[in-house]
């Protein structure tokens, strides 16, 4: 059976663009109209950008029959609503910037276009980057695969509008698995490169964690994504992931904490999801071995001592002038860090870089290390209160924003509910390269990523 | 603002916050308090090991218990 248009990866969707057995108009076209019957319910995008993205499509056709066109040329794509995009609405989906249109964007957001990309909307996303309430501007996105449960992360949008065909892929960004999480809740492969591999200029928050990247449908996607965003020279060969995903993997040894993963309350459909792809990992040659992994715990807490204080000094003069036009999550999510002082802020930065010193030295020893990339299935999981105050929902993801590992998270699998689970790689700084390699030949034997949401 | 292993009492916190915001009302910093109150807690634990280096030994499970 042929795969929908709106489920095909960019990969493929490159081709019939450059055969011509398909334009950029239609396909926009195709994506608007997924977009108009679809996300009134579904809530992945808050602001859609029809006209500009028509015009950008008819200007990618040119470029594509005069055989000009760059390597994302008529590909529609959605970026999260709290990463500025120049003349297109940027909410942050809050009260505050409700009607703010950047002049500026993130040199990655450029580069994107430069490339051909097309912004046909700005996803939905936890206001401010903290805690959806009720009271939001936007209600939150809704899982596709089960529209029972609401999205995972703060770029949920970005999860939701790929995932439900509504765009080829998105960008999202990470402070604590914020594109790791939704990707892996929605069936997608999402990246977070090593810290400062991709140029956050123009970008709010000023965030020491953060890091945008993509979430697409495959592996190439992902990588082909990272390689546009990323910073590099031009005859920079470490970072051209596209050409070099193909590798001989056998003997790779990846590391697994056991005693780490067992001891954060993972819920049972996911700790089995993980164990089948180690399985399959071994069985394509990879070489599993037992790792201690110590510190993870100590940096997820330094991190959000870190991150809360960095989110009030942004907010500032906001949160004073304006405390209303908060939603009530997301006005004490920014008081909080008030009340940390500078001691409090830097030993945090501290333990980082104690905790990333031991990570070098156990990948100093393995190719990348692996564990799932959320204990839990659902976002209404995550949001229990006691796991939620504990950070527990990050308990694999955040601690690699504070100590700047890159990781990939991939799909392996899908919970009773119907919602996919996922896996997370983790490599040594500035080995993006290891863990496309090692997701691309996992996903070659497995079909996880083509098992698509019903809508 | 005092290093978080200095305890802030309910009353220090509501005549901070009161200066700090001053457009927020009582609900709000009632509701604040409790969360400030953990993330202390979290940021005196976390400068506790800073500060103790490699005499602290990391922990290798999710709660950072040993």
């Amino acid at each position: 059976m042929t795969t929908p248009l709106h489920f095909q990866p960019i990969t493929e969707l490159r081709r019939q663009l450059a055969d011509g057995s398909l334009s950029a108009v239609e396909l926009t076209q195709h994506f608007f109209d997924r977009i108009t019957r679809l996300n009134p319910s579904l809530h992945a995008l808050i602001t859609v950008n029809d006209e500009q993205a028509l015009a950008q499509a008819t200007e990618a056709d040119r470029r594509l029959q005069s055989g000009t066109a760059a390597p994302l040329d008529g590909i529609p794509i959605s970026v999260k609503d709290a990463i500025p995009t120049r003349g297109i609405r940027t909410t942050y989906n809050s009260r505050l910037k409700q009607d703010w249109v950047p002049n500026t964007e993130p040199l990655a957001i450029t580069r994107l276009r430069d490339a051909g990309a097309i912004i046909i909307g700005k996803a939905n996303a936890n206001e401010l980057f903290g805690i959806p309430s009720d009271d939001d501007l936007y209600p939150r996105p809704r899982n596709p695969f089960n529209v029972d449960y609401v999205g995972m992360g703060s770029s949920s949008g970005s999860g939701t509008s790929t995932a439900a065909g509504l765009c080829a892929a998105s960008i999202g960004s990470d402070s604590a698995g914020s594109v790791r999480l939704p990707a892996g809740n929605n069936g997608l492969y999402g990246m977070k490169v090593t810290n400062g591999r991709i140029s956050r200029h123009a970008s709010e928050p000023r965030s020491t964690f953060q890091v945008l990247g993509p979430l697409a449908r495959t592996t190439a996607d992902a990588a082909l994504l990272t390689q546009v965003m990323i910073d590099r020279n031009p005859d920079d060969t470490v970072t051209d992931y596209v050409s070099q995903l193909e590798a001989d993997v056998r003997g790779w040894k990846i590391g697994i904490p056991s005693r780490y993963i067992q001891s954060a309350p993972v819920s049972a459909d996911v700790l089995d999801a993980f164990n089948r792809a180690l399985d399959e990992l071994t069985r394509l040659g990879f070489d599993i071995v037992e790792i201690k992994l110590p510190g993870l715990a100590e940096a997820r807490m330094a991190t959000f001592v870190a991150m809360y204080t960095e989110h009030h000094a942004e907010q500032a003069v906001n949160i004073r002038e304006r405390p209303n036009d908060y939603g009530r999550s997301a006005r004490l999510y920014a008081m909080q860090g008030a009340f940390i002082s500078a001691l409090d802020y830097l030993n945090a930065l501290k333990l980082g870089e104690r905790v990333r010193a031991t990570l070098d030295a156990t990948l100093a020893q393995v190719r990348a290390i692996a564990m799932p990339t959320c204990p839990f299935v659902t976002a209404e999981e995550s949001r229990r209160p006691t796991e939620h105050r504990a950070g527990i929902n990050t308990a694999f993801t955040v601690a690699f924003n504070l100590t700047g590992h890159p990781a990939l998270s991939l799909p392996c699998g899908f919970a009773q509910n119907g919602i996919p689970v996922s896996l997370q790689l983790t490599g040594r700084h500035n080995d993006e390269r290891s863990l496309f390699q090692i997701s691309q030949a996992y996903e070659r034997v497995t079909n996880w990523h083509t098992q698509h949401c019903p809508l | 603002m005092i290093p978080a292993e200095i305890e802030l009492t309910y009353e220090q916190f509501m005549a901070y916050a009161r200066q700090m915001f001053p457009d927020a009302n009582d609900a709000t910093l009632e509701a604040l308090y409790p969360m400030v109150r953990d993330l202390r807690s979290l940021a005196a634990r976390v400068s506790r090991i800073a500060m103790a280096g490699d005499a602290h030994t990391l922990s290798e499970t999710a709660s950072g218990d040993a």
